[in-house]
């Protein structure tokens, strides 16, 4: 009996070490190879380079400000595009004409990533931080507008009947059923949105900066050097799990008991 | 029938408003274009043979990423759905990678793969995979479990049972995956042509911009929007169909 549970809880600590002993193995794999000459190392770099890069950065605080630009282009572009997200699918609700009007507009919006539009912001707002929060506000305003506004055509009818039975008018009506309603709706756009944001404000970077960590990676890319396209690429994706696991993830599940309607 | 036309006119006042806003003196022709002008490129590149071209060498990328993006998919998806083991280990390397921002990665898959078809097959595959890996695998979780038990005391096995079980339990998830990994896989290819390419439709679009040609930016992006758009609607009509058609036992 005692055996068997030891194995039990042996294969459970296994079960939960496995996504880290995956990563390591292919990390080793990847060193391996570059070691002992399957791989060239000009073009794969190795684990062990990036892993000196990545500290040097952090150590001598180059990095800092890249992530500082970054960030504060995703946090303008994100808070204004959630914003204005939030007015127009509220606006497209209230006035269903004008949402007919545009829905072919919203549709080729919604089609691409918004990052594909990043040659055109970068031609008409220059190569400086404004082209990027641009972008990143399209890309956010684009996902909020969506799922608010399906998330408001969602209320339950009757609910807003009840609501209007016992004398609420079109401002109660907003002020006690819809906005309670699409809070949940608007931190999970926030949430989806996140990673695009960031996407379009690196990919922008990519195609014309001069700091960033887009422009890290760019001009990695320009000088064949590897290990920078890695190590700007290791902040980038850090921040964006940061953000979303630590942050997001935990205001999207908190959001779930909030949802009355 | 109203509101098309509606929409026409409105499509139409846009169009003029900036066709005209130039001529009255607010904004700059050379950051704005104009639509004329955009539209005369667009046909003289059709008349010139040059847009087929281009479309050709975009649209096999995304094809070739969104087939082997979309193949991994579903063999990791299958795997993770359907093996509890398999799951712990790669699920959470999944959500990981699924919150990245892949599309950034272009540069390291140029670096890799050259400036030709394969680097931006890659990226097209790798942001495909995740779309059609969580559709699979969340068709087959979110599955009833009454309804696999009942198959298995009945007899199902192997493939009969995820033929006539676990498949149409799923269909939904993964029509959903692949009709947001389309449009996907085709923006993936342009991005990648961006950063280092010497045909498509990216390249158009970032040559434009090298040139400070507004013109042809506008051109190149317009093409692609109305491909993707159709797409998107060609492939929600076809979604709805085989939603019903096979529907759920």
């Amino acid at each position: 009996m005692r055996r068997s549970g030891r194995m039990v809880r042996v294969r459970r600590i296994l079960g939960a070490a496995s996504p880290w002993l995956i990563v390591v193995m292919l990390l080793l794999a990847w060193q391996g190879a570059t070691d002992f000459g399957f791989a060239d190392p000009r073009y794969l770099s190795r684990p062990s380079t990036v892993a000196a890069l990545i500290w040097e950065w952090v150590r001598t605080g180059f990095i800092l400000r890249h992530v500082e630009v970054t960030v504060v282009e995703v946090l303008v572009g994100y808070s204004a595009g959630t914003v204005a997200g939030m007015l127009v699918a509220f606006g497209f609700f209230f006035f269903p004409r004008v949402a007919a009007l545009c829905d072919p507009m919203v549709v080729v919006l919604n089609a691409a990533p918004r990052a594909i539009l990043a040659p055109f912001a970068v031609l008409l707002f220059g190569i400086g931080v404004l082209s990027k929060m641009m972008l990143v506000l399209l890309a956010v305003f684009t996902i909020t507008l969506l799922n608010l506004y399906a998330g408001l055509k969602e209320v339950d009818r009757t609910i807003v009947d009840n609501a209007r039975v016992m004398g609420a008018g079109q401002r109660d009506l907003a002020r006690h059923v819809y906005i309670p309603a699409a809070l949940v709706w608007i931190v999970s756009a926030m949430r989806i949105s996140i990673g695009q944001a960031f996407t379009a404000a690196i990919v922008c970077e990519l195609l014309g900066a001069t700091e960033g960590l887009g422009w890290i990676v760019a001009a990695g890319q320009s000088a064949v050097k590897p290990d920078w396209i890695m190590a700007g690429l290791f902040f980038a994706a850090a921040i964006v799990v940061v953000v979303d696991f630590l942050v997001l993830a935990p205001l999207e599940r908190r959001g779930s008991h909030w949802r009355v309607f | 029938m109203r509101v098309v036309i509606e929409r026409v006119l409105v499509s139409v006042a846009l169009l003029a408003l900036w066709q005209g806003l130039p001529a009255v003196g607010l904004g700059d022709r050379f950051f704005i274009s104009s639509p004329v002008a955009v539209a005369s490129l667009i046909w003289d590149w059709i008349s010139s043979g040059e847009l087929i071209a281009n479309v050709w060498v975009t649209a096999r990328e995304a094809v070739f990423g969104l087939v082997i993006g979309s193949a991994l998919g579903a063999v990791f998806g299958l795997a993770c759905g359907l093996n509890d083991a398999i799951s712990r280990a790669l699920v959470p390397l999944m959500t990981v990678g699924n919150a990245l921002p892949r599309l950034a990665f272009a540069p390291l898959l140029i670096a890799w793969f050259g400036f030709g078809l394969s680097s931006k097959v890659v990226l097209a595959a790798s942001v495909v995979f995740f779309f059609i890996f969580f559709g699979v695998y969340s068709g087959i979780r979110s599955g009833s479990g009454l309804l696999v038990a009942n198959a298995r005391i009945l007899g199902g096995r192997g493939l009969a049972l995820l033929w006539h079980v676990h498949l149409p339990q799923a269909i939904g998830w993964i029509i959903a995956g692949l009709r947001l990994a389309v449009g996907y896989a085709f923006a993936a290819a342009v991005i990648g042509e961006y950063l280092g390419s010497d045909s498509g439709l990216g390249y158009l679009i970032e040559y434009g911009k090298e040139m400070l040609d507004m013109t042809q930016v506008f051109a190149g992006l317009a093409v692609v929007m109305v491909i993707v758009g159709c797409l998107d609607v060609i492939l929600r009509r076809v979604g709805t169909y085989a939603r019903r058609s096979t529907a759920v036992p």
